[in-house]
């Protein structure tokens, strides 16, 4: 009996995982289908990341989901993607910092608006929540004993919808590719106010535009069509960098002995920057606060 | 004690604020240095006439506002400071303030009170800040010779001087260059994302502004916009009213609000690649009296006037430095026949402008315009050049 009902739920998981992956290879292939030539026609020496193809479409709605949250249970492909590199191992690289990150909250009764909010045209804006500044508070350990690997952060797209930058900061390593489509049935103009080289023109929806990270630093972004529009990529000289949850709790894991200049990034207040030491394999609390007293 | 009173209204007038919802601001302030031809006059090349060499200066500042009052209602207003006709910085107006109301789950939106006035692409663009060049197109800006109070005749301003409230008659624009209007307004989604109509009942024609004086004017507006690509919008524009303002000058005029002013106007946006062309073209007739400065008086009945006016834009974004562009207008306006004089009612005229313009940051914007107009028939012609540089601040 007990043999039966296990050969059962065996066959029962076998079917279920079947199933699962024949789902997402259509899901890939077609999306991937869609956009291959698109991809395909980027200047030379940018290759697009083939997973790049599946994600495009689905960015927006899924980026919440592969915003690194280790606290969050993800199933194991999806965990994969959320882990940021990691350095090549060395003793005592076990170390964790977790804390929380007091986050700021918009005026009672005034704030500042989106633009000039015409009659007839209202600024558009996005409702998904990577469109929130407090969504996308990034923390990041900056190694001062140790230069650590710099592997390109893999997956790297800021998409815009509905006159919106989703999600509104991306961390990546220096030296990453950052791809940006468009994802509005009207044309943006994006370019960098911080990092002029980054300017991607009048672009149709659906493609992909490359460009290389180069420098490290806080690269703002903006349209200029839309000009309310904002956005940041966070090129970061360390691979140790999480995105804060919905919470306002972030953990970060693996990270070697040594010491840590820790920032905390949010788009409208800025950076809070604290100093640490781990070794041993420890698990310290560091908490960050953009509340004003 | 002055001072307790005064915190106390305050308090109070902010009180109600705290109420409903948060109340969103912007605001901009943009700083002007300019200099002009040794003919520029403020209606021909919005370069006042006493300002001719190089002044630098505050040119305009803005506060908007947007406050929601509950789901589906919103105020929404803009409190400008700007030059008095290029003159100094002491015009302070509130040319938007309106209440919006949006049904929920529904493709229509109503606004009443003082909005944007739904002709054209340019009334679109109010803030100098999304503004490519500084000056207005020729239609917004240049002064023809047809004058709200005095009707038409010809040389208006530049060869005959008549004034009328004490002010010297120098004609108006074709749409009024304020950009905004009073009254209903019904903003319709035809198609989402696709086809847009606004259709308004307003204060008067095109070229009327907000001027208080009787009798009571009215006309309508509306705009049929759409983006049949993602490439390319595309608009169409109606409007018609009247615009005559009783005044000493025309006191034995009867039937003011039987003069009229239609304009019919198309405008497009193609944008590829770091490349965007636009343009708009404009006819405008006109049913007016025409006043004889010799003799002081009218010719009964109306005559019939037409005009045309168009510009096309095109804009480079430059590749290598993201946030800076080149571009370049090419703008006209061509005067039909006076009816059985054979002379045209005004002068055919061209302008050319090159314009530059950089973001510094998220709240610095530098640009500059440089243009020359040729007016056809006229001594002064070619002496109406005019060169701005703007750097707008805006939060």
């Amino acid at each position: 009996m007990l043999k039966t009902a296990f050969l059962l739920t065996a066959c029962l998981s076998l079917l279920v995982s079947r199933f699962q992956i024949a789902h997402s290879t259509r899901g890939e292939i077609s999306r991937g289908g869609e956009k291959a030539q698109k991809i395909g026609a980027q200047p030379p020496g940018e290759s697009a990341h083939p997973r790049l193809c599946g994600l495009a479409c689905a960015v927006s709605s899924k980026i919440n989901a592969l915003s690194f949250e280790p606290d969050i249970a993800a199933p194991p492909a999806m965990a994969a993607r959320q882990q940021p590199p990691q350095p090549p191992p060395r003793p005592g690289n076990a170390n964790e910092l977790y804390g929380t990150i007091g986050l700021p909250h918009a005026g009672r009764w005034m704030a500042r608006g989106k633009g000039y909010n015409k009659d007839g045209a209202p600024a558009m804006h996005s409702d998904d929540p990577m469109a929130d500044p407090n969504r996308n508070v990034i923390v990041s350990a900056h190694p001062l004993d140790f230069a650590p690997a710099l592997p390109p952060t893999p997956e790297a797209v800021v998409t815009q919808k509905e006159q919106t930058f989703l999600p509104c900061v991306l961390p990546v390593t220096v030296g990453s590719t950052v791809y940006f489509m468009n994802e509005d049935q009207f044309v943006h103009s994006i370019y960098s106010m911080t990092l002029r080289s980054i300017a991607i023109g009048r672009r149709p929806p659906g493609e992909m535009h490359p460009r290389k990270i180069d420098k490290p630093g806080v690269i703002q972004l903006t349209c200029d069509i839309h000009t309310h529009m904002r956005g940041v990529v966070l090129s970061l000289e360390t691979p140790y960098f999480t995105r804060a949850g919905a919470d306002g709790r972030y953990r970060l894991r693996g990270l070697p002995d040594g010491r840590y200049r820790i920032e905390a990034y949010h788009l409208d207040a800025g950076k809070r920057t604290l100093e640490t030491t781990l070794s041993g394999g420890q698990a310290k609390q560091l908490d960050f606060n953009y509340v004003k007293p | 004690m002055r001072t307790a009173r005064l915190l106390a209204t305050l308090k109070l007038a902010a009180l109600p604020l705290a109420l409903p919802g948060q109340l969103e601001f912007n605001a901009s302030a943009s700083f002007e240095l300019s200099g002009g031809g040794d003919k520029s006059h403020y209606y021909y090349n919005e370069i006042h006439e006493d300002y001719r060499g190089w002044r630098a200066g505050l040119a305009q500042a803005n506060l908007m506002a947007r406050w929601p009052l509950a789901s589906g209602w919103q105020l929404q207003g803009r409190l400008l400071l700007e030059r008095d006709q290029g003159q100094r910085p002491e015009q302070l107006s509130l040319p938007q303030f309106n209440l919006e109301w949006a049904p929920k789950k529904s493709a229509v939106r109503f606004t009443l009170g003082r909005f944007l006035y739904p002709f054209g692409a340019f009334n679109g663009r109010q803030l100098p800040a999304e503004r490519t060049f500084i000056a207005r197109p020729l239609a917004y800006s240049y002064y023809v010779n047809i004058s709200e109070k005095a009707g038409f005749f010809p040389g208006m301003g530049d060869q005959a001087k008549i004034k009328a409230d004490g002010e010297t008659q120098w004609g108006s624009t074709l749409l009024y260059y304020g950009g905004y209007a009073a009254g209903l307004k019904a903003h319709w989604e035809i198609c989402p994302r696709k086809a847009w109509l606004d259709a308004a009942v307003v204060n008067g024609a095109p070229t009327a502004g907000p001027r208080p004086g009787g009798p009571l004017k009215w006309g309508f507006a509306s705009r049929l916009s759409a983006q049949p690509d993602f490439w390319w919008k595309q608009g169409l524009s109606l409007a018609y009213g009247t615009f005559m303002e009783r005044t000493g000058i025309n006191a034995g005029l009867e039937g003011l609000n039987a003069f009229r002013q239609a304009l019919i106007g198309t405008d497009c946006q193609f944008s590829f690649g770091y490349f965007e062309l636009s343009g708009e073209l404009i006819a405008a007739t006109y049913r007016v009296p025409r006043y004889q400065p010799e003799e002081g008086n009218f010719v009964p009945g109306a005559v019939h006037l037409k005009a045309i006016s168009g510009y096309a834009d095109i804009k480079y974004s430059l590749p290598f430095l993201g946030g800076a562009y080149l571009a370049y207008r090419i703008g006209g306006m061509r005067f039909g026949k006076i009816p059985g004089e054979g002379e045209q009612w005004d002068n055919n005229l061209r302008r050319h402008s090159l314009a530059a313009g950089y973001r510094v940051n998220s709240f610095l914007l530098v640009q500059a315009t440089g243009s020359v107009q040729q007016v056809e028939d006229k001594a002064w012609s070619r002496h109406q050049q005019a060169f701005r540089l703007m750097v707008t601040a805006f939060y």
